[in-house]
């Protein structure tokens, strides 16, 4: 590889060389796999997160032709890869479940979790990990864009290669919907009249 | 007020996260980019279609993009959803008139039935190795007819199992053969190619570790055949009218003019399994000595040059047939039978890939029958899985609830249950939710370290009134 993943050569130019001499591409993985894969660690069961880190760069890899060389960092089209590798993951799961007869099984704590976080940590997240499973996908890809690497909603709409305008509507629906189902005290606001889900049904903590 | 945007951040950036080797995962990535065609692909579209209620302004457009123009459709799925009944005519084989079958059958249940179980220790499995032709077809091409695509994929299927009940496979397809050059060139033209990629294949299930989810009779092809019954009369009554406990195997549509008992228990018998007994294989010796239209055909020969005795379900001369060692039931070769679908994963390995105009982009059809399986030897337990392959023993659970929820219950009315029973009694070793297909109903389990901590989270559970009824798992010992 050389020096082309030195800090001075844009992510658009290793992917422009990569079109001649592939392996250049290696780079842009050494930049952006950590934060690719912390991003994806949240959202994965985990073993499997190392095979998904590989998709994203893999898919990118075969995407990377259509690259916008204009855009120098490609943090957005990584991130916006991961995002669909993501689903495909989540659906490709639910197949697989429905074609060994268990149908809809959804595990919620699994013994691939980190055992050395605290319990109200891991109830904690355990309550946001199903919150944003209960998102619609469109709103959770959003909302995970904004928060994970913290992109601006430019950045989001080059991601998900949607409207920036369609951006901010999603982004508003899914953080009204997220406070619903987060419980969190204030104000819903916003202009989603639906009722709250009833989270505190069953036993009052 | 706390920002809901806040607390997502906190659960993606504080959360522990395990290490990543960044040398090694580039030196890993690197692997697979030297494996890959280097050819550049064409980006997929978007997932799904704009929310017609979403408003904005005019979204983000790339100048200077370099797109290579493909069309890009379903393809890889399409093989494996047609099964092909293929009948392929056998040459040299000359049959005899009906004799005796069931008689002959019988003694074999018998002689079957006498035979040692293997056993297994922990470390140790059971090993089946099988040498299998298929006949690989591919139907058609987007619109277009492939009669002539047709190629004989020979190939090694092997199986491991543990003692638990997990098992792995693995398979290796070799080069394809053609009848003719007009069947290479419909072939390669259809998008397939002459050796396959990514070889061996394989993959591993571990045994279910819930004790209250009793393993999938059939997953991933394998079928468990512990689940079956071992009176040869019901056995028989279940395959001759397609109600055994294995959906693929009811399903199965026979050869015309062939006893669809007799399909079914060959299909049975060389499908990769877990959970065969020698008390099993009697009955289904028995179950084909009762099956109507089941008839001997005589001394026969297999691929692998072993003799035993043929049968065949089939007046036809030309119908599926199974030669089998008449002194242990031991299956040396089955002909001309529908393909199990654990096998259509060595059809699949000779799609092309991309950027091939092919099946594989412009979608179609095809599948895969088998001319012949000659089972490789008898089974073997072995101490170590081939490389890439892992089993893992079950984890001891030492006690463990499953709730059935109410019918009108949803998972989101369950989920703070969870978190107030975690707060305080601890987190369960693992849970699980399976809901009906509407979201609401279906069962919840929690398997958990003590019987102490399984009391606490029963008087949550049982107050919560979301729940219809309860089950309680205590291991031996625990008190």
């Amino acid at each position: 590889m050389g020096t082309s993943g030195d800090r001075e050569t844009s992510d658009a130019q290793l992917i422009e060389r990569s079109l001649v001499d592939a392996e250049v591409f290696a780079a842009i993985f050494e930049r952006h796999a950590e934060s690719i894969h912390r991003f994806l660690w949240r959202r994965s069961s985990g073993p499997a997160v190392d095979d998904l880190v590989s998709d994203v760069f893999l898919t990118a890899f075969r995407r990377r032709s259509a690259y916008d060389v204009t855009r120098a960092d490609a943090r957005p089209w990584l991130f916006g890869i991961a995002v669909n590798v993501l689903r495909h993951s989540h659906r490709s799961e639910v197949r697989r479940l429905d074609r060994d007869d268990r149908a809809h099984r959804a595990w919620i704590v699994g013994p691939g979790d980190d055992a050395s976080v605290t319990a109200l940590a891991g109830v904690e997240s355990d309550r946001i990990r199903v919150a944003l499973d209960a998102l619609e996908d469109r709103q959770r890809d959003v909302l995970l864009l904004l928060a994970g690497p913290e992109f601006s909603y430019e950045e989001v709409a080059q991601a998900l290669e949607i409207p920036i305008g369609t951006v901010r509507s999603r982004a508003s629906r899914g953080r009204d919907r997220l406070r619903e189902l987060l419980a969190l005290d204030g104000p819903a606001g916003g202009h989603d009249q639906r009722p709250p889900v009833p989270l505190t049904e069953g036993v009052a903590e | 007020m706390i920002d809901e945007l806040d607390v997502l951040h906190g659960y993606l950036h504080e959360a522990p996260h395990p290490r990543f080797d960044l040398v090694a995962e580039t030196e890993r990535f690197l692997a697979a980019l030297r494996s890959m065609p280097d050819e550049p692909d064409e980006p997929d579209g978007p997932d799904e279609p704009e929310d017609p209620e979403d408003s904005g302004e005019p979204g983000p457009r790339r100048p200077g993009r370099r797109r290579l123009t493909r069309p890009i459709a379903l393809g890889i799925g399409a093989v494996a959803a047609a099964l092909l009944l293929v009948v392929f005519l056998i040459p040299g084989v000359s049959r005899q008139p009906p004799l005796a079958a069931a008689a002959e059958l019988q003694q074999i249940a018998d002689n079957a039935g006498g035979q040692a179980a293997p056993s297994l220790a922990a470390g140790q499995y059971l090993a089946t190795t099988e040498r299998i032709s298929l006949l690989g077809t591919v139907s058609d091409v987007g619109s277009t007819a492939t009669p002539d695509a047709q190629a004989t994929i020979v190939g090694t299927f092997s199986t491991f199992s543990d003692r638990y009940g997990g098992s792995c496979i693995a398979a290796t397809s070799e080069p394809a053969q053609f009848a003719g050059p007009v069947n290479s060139q419909a072939w390669k033209a259809a998008g397939m190619v002459d050796v396959p990629a990514d070889q061996p294949i394989s993959t591993c299930s571990d045994a279910s570790a819930s004790p209250f989810q009793a393993a999938p009779i059939q997953s991933g092809g394998i079928i468990d055949v512990s689940a079956l019954p071992t009176d040869p009369a019901v056995l028989a009554q279940q395959l001759t009218t397609g109600t055994t406990a294995v959906p693929s195997i009811n399903t199965l549509e026979p050869h015309p003019g062939v006893s669809a008992g007799f399909e079914r228990a060959v299909y049975l018998m060389v499908s990769p399994q877990i959970g065969a007994t020698p008390q099993f294989t009697a009955a289904l010796y028995g179950a084909l000595s009762r099956i109507p239209g089941v008839t001997l055909v005589g001394q026969q020969t297999s691929h692998l040059g072993v003799s035993g005795l043929g049968f065949t379900g089939s007046s036809a001369s030309d119908g599926p047939m199974i030669i089998v060692d008449p002194t242990d039931g031991a299956l040396l070769e089955a002909r001309d039978i529908s393909s199990p679908m654990a096998f259509l994963g060595l059809g699949q390995s000779y799609l092309a890939p991309a950027p091939t105009p092919s099946i594989g982009t412009e979608g179609g059809s095809g599948g895969t029958s088998i001319q012949w399986l000659d089972p490789v030897g008898s089974p073997t337990v072995v101490t170590s899985l081939p490389d890439g392959l892992t089993l893992s023993p079950p984890a001891v659970i030492p006690a463990a609830i499953e709730a059935t929820v109410d019918p009108s219950v949803a998972y989101v009315q369950i989920q703070p249950l969870s978190v107030t029973m975690a707060t305080r009694y601890g987190l369960p070793s693992s849970a699980g939710y399976g809901a009906d297909a509407d979201g609401r109903g279906g069962s919840v389990e929690y398997d958990l370290h003590s019987v102490a901590q399984m009391r606490g989270y029963a008087m949550i559970l049982e107050a919560s009134g979301l729940f219809n009824s309860f089950r309680f798992y205590q291991a031996p010992g625990q008190t």
